[in-house]
């Protein structure tokens, strides 16, 4: 744990609101992502956000001494957007409203709107197509830059099991691009990788 | 360097631009958490209770029978 990690879990546990601040102002934005990721949804993930600091507020005290910072904000919106997909399958309204949500392959997701390149917008509705589970540990690993073990204590799975999803989420990725997309990318093309 | 920053496609999707709340939305959400944040650090409820309920009526009874008390005397010592 590097320093100002530390004197933020210490400030945390005390309930300074400074410290409270600094960590609001460094992980805003990567726990947004995070959520914005997985639910395709700018409006349901500006709620999840709101729902995961509040819930960070409410548990900062009893934060463990030794906790990793980056960790323990992930499992909390990762827990929180559990609570809120096992909510939404039994809530019909919301049903509904996730049917007449349109498909990665209608309007761009809010990370395609704000793609720099156009490569960067086919990424991101590749990564868009996997399933949830996938694009977690993808964005958790690959684009949040999380150790191996870390990722694996925010999604509660061993680390054996978050290698092989990663693995798996790679190899979805990377089929999900065309030729093209991989070649621009510096990745050989899907026919030169078939054995 | 790992396997994963060596990964061309990964590292594309790593440098795509931070996505973030408005400043609005960012401000209100930084006060409700800070307000939480304070909630969490005050005393338990019934501690709560006790410091806001009990302890000013304990404290008006006292005060109210050193009155009656007070009272009581100055009427005694004029009548007497």
């Amino acid at each position: 744990m590097d320093g100002s990690s530390q004197r933020w879990v210490e400030g945390l546990r005390a309930g300074e609101a400074g410290v409270f601040d600094e960590v609001y102002d460094a992980y805003r934005a990567r726990i947004f992502g995070y959520l914005l990721r997985l639910t395709q949804d700018r409006a349901l993930a500006e709620d999840l956000l709101q729902e995961t600091w509040l819930r960070a507020a409410r548990a900062a005290r009893r934060l463990a001494p030794d906790s990793r910072l980056e960790a323990w904000l992930f499992r909390i919106a990762h827990n929180v957007f559990v609570s809120h997909r096992r909510w939404a399958r039994v809530d019909l309204v919301r049903i509904m409203a996730l049917r007449a949500r349109p498909e990665p392959s209608g309007p761009q997701t809010p990370f395609e709107t704000h793609a720099s390149t156009e490569l960067q917008r086919r990424l991101e509705r590749a990564l868009a197509q996997l399933d949830v589970a996938q694009r977690e540990v993808i964005v958790l690993v690959a684009v949040e830059g999380l150790e191996p073990a870390a990722a694996a204590a925010v999604l509660d799975v061993k680390p054996a099991t978050l290698r092989q999803r990663l693995k798996r989420a790679r190899d979805a990725l990377a089929e999900a691009l065309t030729d093209d997309e991989r070649r621009a990318l510096g990745r050989a093309p899907r026919e030169a990788t078939q054995p | 360097m790992t396997d994963l920053d060596r990964d061309p496609v990964l590292h594309a999707l790593k440098s795509a631009p931070d996505v973030d709340v408005d400043g609005w939305r960012r401000e209100n959400l930084r006060h409700q958490a800070q307000a939480e944040l304070r909630r969490a650090g005050d005393p338990a409820p019934a501690a709560r209770l006790y410091r806001r309920v009990v302890e000013p009526v304990a404290a008006a009874l006292v005060s109210g029978g050193w009155l009656l008390w007070a009272a009581q005397r100055v009427l005694t010592l004029q009548g007497g």
